[in-house]
C-alpha cells in the first residue's frame, strides 16, 4: 500500500482541473482537508463555491480518478456541503491563471483582505466596472462590463455578498 | 451533511414541504431551458437558477436521508401522491414568459419569508441543538441565494412592465398566481412543528402578511393590481392545502412520472460509482 504525506496528497489533487474554470482544485482553495485514519485510510474533504454547482460529482470523480491512479486504492472523497467557501481561498497563482482566462473573484463591495473595492478589469485594470447579468455562463459567476475599455468579462460570485450585491446592484443602475 | 433518524413526524413534513417546492421549482426551471427562454443570457441565467432550487433540495433532502443513495430514493421512490409541494411550485404555463416572471418573483419572495420565519423560530429555541443549527445553516444558503433570484425577477418585471401587452400580461399572471401564496403559510403547518418543538408558533397570518406587503411594495410603483393578493377565496385550491397533502395537477404527475422512468427502469445507475 502507498503512503502518502498530506503535502504529497495535495500535490497529486494540484492536477485535478476545475471542470468550468482553467484553475486547478488546490488553487481554487475547495480542497479543505486531507485526513488519515488509524489504518491509514485517505479522506479528501472538499467544500463548494456554491451547493447547486454541477460540477460537483465531476470534480469527485477526477479527484478519486488521480488519487487512485497514484496507489490510493481506499481513498474517499466527499463534499463537505455545511463549510463556507469565499474567494479569498483561491492561491495567489489561481488567481493570475484566471485573470489571463478573464475572471477574477469578485466581491460585489464586500470587504476583502486581497483586493479593495468593486473587482477591477483584468484586461485593463480599471475600476469603472458595471454588472451586466447577475448569472453568467455558471451558476457561480457574474458578468460585468468594462466602460474603460469597453470589454465584458465575469467574475466568480462570492456567496453570502447578497446583500451587498443588491446595494451594488442598485447604486449600478442610477 | 447527513439526515437526523430522531424527527418527529410534523419535522418530517414541514421540510419535506421546503425540500419537494424547490424539487419541483428547480425542475420546472430547468424545464424551460429546453424553450430558449427570452434570449441566450435568460436561457443561461434559468440553467443557474434550476441549479440553486435543485442544491438547495438535496440538502433539504439530505435531513431526511442518511446517504446519498437514501436521497434518490426519497426523490425517485415516491408516488405523485406523496409529494407535498406547493400549487406554486408546479404550477406552469408553456410560452407565456411574463407567467414564469410571476412564479419565480412570487416563488423567491415566498421562500425567504419562509427562511426568516425559520431563521426566528429557532433563534428563540432555548436549546439549540445540532440537528437545529443544519436547519439554520441551510435556512441561510437559501436566503443568500433567492434574495439574487428575487433581483433576477424583479428585473424582468421591470422590463416587460414598461410595454403594455407586457404588463397585461403580467398581471393576469398576478391574478392566477397570487392567492397560491397560502399555502406556503399555512397554520397547519406552523402549528405543528411549532407544537411539536414545543416552541411558540409564528403567527402563520402574520407570515402570509409579511409575504403579501413585500409583494406590493414591489408591485404598486409599477402600476400592479395587488388586489387579489389580499382577497379572501373561498374555493381556492391552494388555500385548501392540496399541494401539501398530495393533490396535485395532472401535469406534475406527467412530469413525476417521466422523471421517475429512468431511475426505476435502472435503480443501480448512479452518476458516481467510486
Amino acid at each position: 500500500m502507498v503512503v502518502l504525506t498530506e503535502n504529497e496528497v495535495r500535490q497529486l489533487l494540484t492536477e485535478v482541473e476545475d471542470p468550468e474554470l482553467p484553475i486547478n482544485i488546490i488553487d481554487l482553495g475547495i480542497v479543505e482537508k486531507v485526513e488519515f485514519s488509524d489504518t491509514g485510510r485517505v479522506t479528501v474533504k472538499l467544500i463548494p463555491t456554491f451547493v447547486g454547482c454541477a460540477s460537483l460529482e465531476v470534480i469527485r470523480l477526477r479527484a478519486v480518478e488521480q488519487l487512485h491512479r497514484h496507489g490510493l486504492a481506499g481513498v474517499r472523497v466527499v463534499w463537505n456541503l455545511a463549510a463556507k467557501w469565499h474567494p479569498d481561498m483561491i492561491t495567489p497563482q489561481g488567481r493570475a491563471h484566471l485573470a489571463e482566462y478573464g475572471v477574477v473573484p469578485s466581491y460585489l463591495g464586500q470587504e476583502s483582505k486581497n483586493v479593495a473595492g468593486n473587482s477591477p478589469c483584468p484586461y485593463c485594470g480599471s475600476n469603472r466596472v458595471e454588472t451586466q447579468a447577475s448569472y453568467g455562463a455558471a451558476l457561480c459567476r457574474v458578468v460585468y462590463f468594462c466602460q474603460s475599455c469597453r470589454n465584458s468579462f465575469e467574475g466568480l460570485k462570492c456567496p453570502g455578498s447578497h446583500s451587498n450585491q443588491l446595494a451594488y446592484l442598485k447604486r449600478e443602475r442610477h | 451533511m447527513t439526515g437526523q433518524t430522531s424527527l418527529s413526524p410534523a419535522e418530517v413534513n414541514f421540510i419535506l414541504h421546503w425540500a419537494d417546492d424547490k424539487y419541483i421549482m428547480g425542475h420546472e426551471i430547468a424545464s424551460q431551458t429546453r424553450f430558449y427562454g427570452p434570449d441566450l443570457e435568460e436561457n443561461l441565467a434559468l440553467g443557474s437558477l434550476a441549479q440553486d432550487d435543485l442544491g438547495h433540495a438535496r440538502l433539504l433532502y439530505g435531513l431526511l436521508a442518511e446517504s446519498d443513495l437514501e436521497i434518490d430514493k426519497l426523490v425517485y421512490l415516491r408516488s405523485p401522491g406523496e409529494y407535498r409541494n406547493s400549487l406554486l411550485a408546479a404550477t406552469q404555463e408553456p410560452d407565456n414568459w411574463a407567467f414564469w416572471v410571476i412564479k419565480g418573483l412570487l416563488f423567491a419572495q415566498a421562500e425567504l419569508v419562509r427562511c426568516q420565519a425559520i431563521n426566528a423560530l429557532f433563534s428563540r429555541e432555548p436549546a439549540q441543538n445540532s440537528d437545529k443549527a443544519q436547519w439554520l445553516y441551510i435556512s441561510n444558503i437559501i436566503i443568500q441565494d433567492d434574495a439574487i433570484h428575487l433581483e433576477h425577477w424583479q428585473q424582468w418585471l421591470e422590463v416587460l412592465g414598461r410595454q403594455p401587452e407586457g404588463h397585461a400580461r403580467l398581471q393576469a399572471a398576478l391574478e392566477r398566481l397570487l392567492p397560491l401564496g397560502r399555502e406556503f403559510f399555512h397554520a397547519r403547518t406552523w402549528n405543528d412543528l411549532a407544537g411539536e418543538l414545543k416552541i411558540p408558533a409564528p403567527e402563520s397570518g402574520l407570515l402570509l402578511e409579511e409575504w403579501n406587503n413585500r409583494l406590493a411594495a414591489l408591485l404598486k410603483p409599477l402600476f400592479f393590481n395587488v388586489s387579489s393578493l389580499y382577497a379572501v377565496n373561498g374555493n381556492n385550491w391552494a388555500a385548501q392545502y392540496c399541494g401539501r397533502e398530495g393533490r396535485h395537477t395532472p401535469e406534475l404527475v406527467r412530469m413525476l412520472e417521466e422523471d421517475h422512468a429512468l431511475y426505476q427502469s435502472y435503480p443501480e445507475a448512479a452518476l458516481g460509482s467510486v
